[in-house]
C-alpha cells in the first residue's frame, strides 16, 4: 500500500515535471500570424468579456512603434499599462485611434448583445471570431524572412510596400528630424560567434529615443551595463523587443553578423 | 517722528515678506487651463535633439519636466485617463533628458 | 565474501538485461502518435514514423524552418493549419516535388470514399500495416549500431546510403553557417566515464536554432546543471535521445571517456 502510494507520488511529481518543464524541452512555436500576440485581461473578465486578443502585427504595418509605446503611452509590457473602457471611451490608449472616426469604436459603457460583434473584434479570447484582416492575404506581396511574422519589415519599408506612420493628430508632437547615434560593435561573449553590428539608425527610425533609454537600455555609454543571452532571452534589454515582437532571438544571424578578424 | 515712519516701513516690509513666504515657490510658469500641453509638446518635442543640448539647456528642460508633473497631479475626476497618459509620456521625456544629461556630464 | 560477489554478478545481469530490454526496437524508435482533433473529426490518429523522413530530410529542417514542436501534442497540428501550407502542409500540398516526386496532399475539407484512403495514409492508427514504404526493405542496407540491433544514422549518411535535405524553396532561407562550437567533455559526477559532446556531429542535422536556446538555454557550458534524470524525463538530451534519435540506453555512445 506504502508502496503504491510513494509510486504514485512520483509518477505525479515526474509527470508534472515534463508537463511543466520549461527549459530542456523545445515548445511549440507561434506560428507567423500568432507572432506578437498580446492577451490583455486587467479588468476584461471582471466585465463579464472575454480578455483581449491584440496581434501586433496589423498596427504594425501602419504604425511606428514609437506612436503606440511613446506618443499613445502604452507600456511594452501585456497588462502593465492599466487600460479601462473608459480611458478607451476618452479618447486615450486604444481609444486614441478607435473612437468611432479614425477606426472602429472601441469600448462603450452600456454594451449588450447589441454592441457583442464590435466587442467581439478585440475581446477574443477563445471565442472563434474571424478577423476582418487575414494575415496571408494582407500580408501576400511583403518580402518574406525567417521565423516571427515571417516578414522582412525593413525590407518591406525600404520598398514602400509599407508605409508605417509616425505621427497621430491632436496627440502627436511635431518635431524635427531626430539626429542620428552612430552604429557600434558589440563583441560576442562565446568565442566564434560573429560580433553584432548594433544599429542606431535602424532602430531610431521605428522607436525614437524614448522607448529603449533609460528604461530598456540604462547604461549610458556602451559596455557599462553588462548583459548577456540569458539576460536577452528573460526578455530585458534586446529582448524587450526581440522577445516577442521584432525579429525573435532564435533567428541568430540576424544580430550576430560580424565576422570575428 | 522719523524714527516711527522707518520703524513702520520696516514693519511693513516684514509683514510683506512673511506674507510672501507663505505662498509656495514661484513655479516660473503657471499654466492656465489646458496650457500645460502646449508646454508639454514644446519641452517633449525636442527628444529627437538631446544629445545636441548643453548640459544647461538640459537642466532647463528637466524642471521644466518637473513642473509639468505638479500641473498633472493637479488633473483628477474624469481627467483620471489623460493624467495616466500624459504621466507616462512626461516621465519618458524627463527620463530621457536626465539621461543625457549624465551622459554629458560623465563625458567631461 | 563469496555471498556479495553472487549479488554483484546478478546485479550486473539483470542491469544488462533490463537494459537490453529498453532499447527500443529500431522500427518503433521515433514513432509519434497526434491525436489533437483526429478522433474529434471522427478520424484514425495519426501515426508518424520518424524514420522515413528521418532519412531524407535533416532535423533542423522540420523542427526549426517549418517549426514543429518535440514533445507529444505540443505542436497543435489541424487540418486547417496543413490546408493552409503550414506544418505538414509545408511539403504535403500536393505540389511540392521533393526527388523528382510530387508529395501527396495532406488534409481536405471534404473526402470521399477513394480519397479517404489517401487520409488513411496518416491517419492509421490502428491499420499501421498498409504504408508505402517498408521498413525492412528500406533500411535493409543501412548500417548497424554495435549489437546489430539499433540503426546507425550517422554512418548511413557517410557511407552516402542517405543524402539529406536542408533547404525547402519557399519555407527555408538561406544563411551563412555559424562555426560550429569546439567538442567538448561534459564531466559526471558518478561513477560513469565523462561524456564527449561533439557539437560539429550535432550541428550537421540541427544546426543551432533546434537546441539553443530552448533546449539548451545558455551558450556557456555549466551554466545550466541538469542530470540523467531530466534527461530520463525528456529534458535537455533527452528531447531527443528517448524518442528519436540513438536510444539512451546505448550508454557508451555518449559516455566515451575512459574512466581516470
Amino acid at each position: 500500500m506504502k508502496k503504491t502510494l510513494f509510486l504514485a507520488v512520483l509518477s505525479v511529481i515526474v509527470f508534472l515535471g515534463v508537463a511543466l518543464a520549461e527549459t530542456g524541452v523545445k515548445k511549440r512555436r507561434p506560428l507567423p500570424f500568432e507572432y506578437g500576440r498580446v492577451v490583455i485581461n486587467n479588468y476584461s473578465e471582471g466585465a463579464r468579456l472575454a480578455p483581449v486578443v491584440f496581434d501586433h502585427w496589423q498596427h504594425r504595418m501602419n504604425f511606428t512603434c514609437r506612436v503606440c509605446h511613446v506618443d499613445i503611452g502604452f507600456a511594452m509590457e501585456a497588462e502593465a499599462t492599466d487600460i479601462r473602457a473608459v480611458d478607451n471611451m476618452s479618447g486615450y490608449y486604444c481609444g486614441t485611434c478607435h473612437d468611432g472616426k479614425k477606426a472602429f469604436s472601441s469600448c462603450e459603457l452600456d454594451f449588450g448583445l447589441k454592441s457583442t460583434e464590435t466587442c467581439d473584434r478585440c475581446h477574443s479570447l477563445g471565442k472563434k471570431v474571424e478577423r476582418k484582416f487575414d494575415f496571408a492575404e494582407t500580408t501576400r506581396g511583403l518580402p518574406k524572412e525567417r521565423f516571427g511574422n515571417g516578414i522582412d519589415w525593413e525590407r518591406a519599408e525600404d520598398e514602400g510596400k509599407i508605409t508605417p506612420s509616425d505621427y497621430i493628430e491632436g496627440v502627436s508632437i511635431k518635431r524635427d528630424q531626430l539626429v542620428v547615434q552612430k552604429d557600434f560593435l558589440l563583441d560576442a561573449k562565446v568565442e566564434g560567434m560573429p560580433e553584432i553590428i548594433f544599429s542606431h539608425k535602424k532602430h531610431t527610425v521605428w522607436n525614437g529615443c524614448e522607448l529603449c533609454h533609460p528604461e530598456i537600455f540604462i547604461g549610458i555609454k556602451r559596455g557599462t551595463t553588462k548583459y548577456s543571452m540569458v539576460d536577452i532571452y528573460e526578455g530585458r534589454f534586446c529582448g524587450a523587443c526581440h522577445g516577442s515582437v521584432a525579429f525573435p532571438l532564435l533567428d541568430c544571424q540576424r544580430c550576430h553578423t560580424q565576422k570575428v578578424q | 517722528m522719523k524714527k516711527i515712519i522707518f520703524f513702520a516701513l520696516i514693519g511693513v516690509c516684514g509683514l510683506g515678506m512673511l506674507a510672501g513666504s507663505m505662498f509656495p515657490d514661484s513655479p516660473g510658469t503657471v499654466f492656465a487651463a489646458d496650457d500645460w500641453k502646449q508646454e508639454f509638446a514644446e519641452v517633449c518635442g525636442k527628444t529627437q535633439n538631446a544629445m545636441e543640448f548643453t548640459p544647461e539647456e538640459l537642466r532647463s528642460l528637466i524642471n521644466r519636466c518637473i513642473r509639468l508633473e505638479e500641473r498633472l497631479n493637479e488633473l483628477n475626476g474624469p481627467q483620471g485617463s489623460e493624467r495616466k497618459v500624459y504621466a507616462t509620456r512626461l516621465k519618458m521625456c524627463k527620463e530621457l533628458y536626465i539621461y543625457t544629461l549624465e551622459y554629458r556630464e560623465k563625458e567631461k | 565474501m563469496a555471498k556479495i560477489l553472487f549479488a554483484a554478478v546478478l546485479f550486473c545481469l539483470l542491469t544488462a538485461v533490463s537494459f537490453a530490454g529498453k532499447i527500443p526496437d529500431p522500427e518503433e524508435l521515433g514513432k509519434v502518435v497526434l491525436n489533437n482533433t483526429s478522433s474529434r473529426a471522427g478520424m484514425a490518429p495519426v501515426v508518424f514514423d520518424h524514420w522515413l523522413h528521418r532519412a531524407k530530410f535533416t532535423c533542423r529542417l522540420c523542427h526549426v524552418d517549418i517549426g514543429f514542436a518535440m514533445q507529444r501534442g505540443e505542436t497543435g497540428i489541424t487540418a486547417d493549419f496543413n490546408m493552409q501550407g503550414l506544418y505538414c502542409g509545408s511539403c504535403h500540398d500536393g505540389k511540392r516535388e521533393i526527388e523528382e516526386k510530387t508529395i501527396f496532399a495532406s488534409c481536405a475539407e471534404k473526402a470521399t470514399g477513394e480519397e479517404r484512403k489517401q487520409c488513411a495514409r496518416c491517419h492509421s492508427r490502428g491499420a499501421e500495416g498498409q504504408r508505402e514504404y517498408q521498413f525492412e526493405t528500406f533500411t535493409g542496407n543501412f548500417p548497424r549500431l554495435p549489437g546489430g540491433h539499433s540503426l546507425d544514422w550517422e554512418k548511413a549518411e557517410e557511407e552516402g546510403i542517405i543524402k539529406l535535405i536542408d533547404f525547402l524553396p519557399g519555407i527555408s532561407f538561406h544563411r551563412d553557417p555559424l562555426k560550429a562550437q569546439e567538442d567538448f567533455s561534459i564531466e559526471v559526477t558518478t561513477w560513469a566515464s565523462d561524456v564527449i559532446f561533439s557539437h560539429s556531429k550535432h550541428a550537421v542535422w540541427n544546426g543551432c536554432e533546434l537546441c539553443h536556446p530552448e533546449i539548451f538555454p545558455s551558450a556557456k557550458k555549466g551554466t545550466v546543471q541538469y542530470s540523467m534524470f531530466q534527461i530520463m524525463r525528456g529534458e535537455y538530451c533527452g528531447a531527443c535521445h528517448i524518442n528519436v534519435a540513438f536510444s539512451i540506453w546505448i550508454c557508451n555512445k555518449c559516455h566515451t571517456k575512459p574512466v581516470r
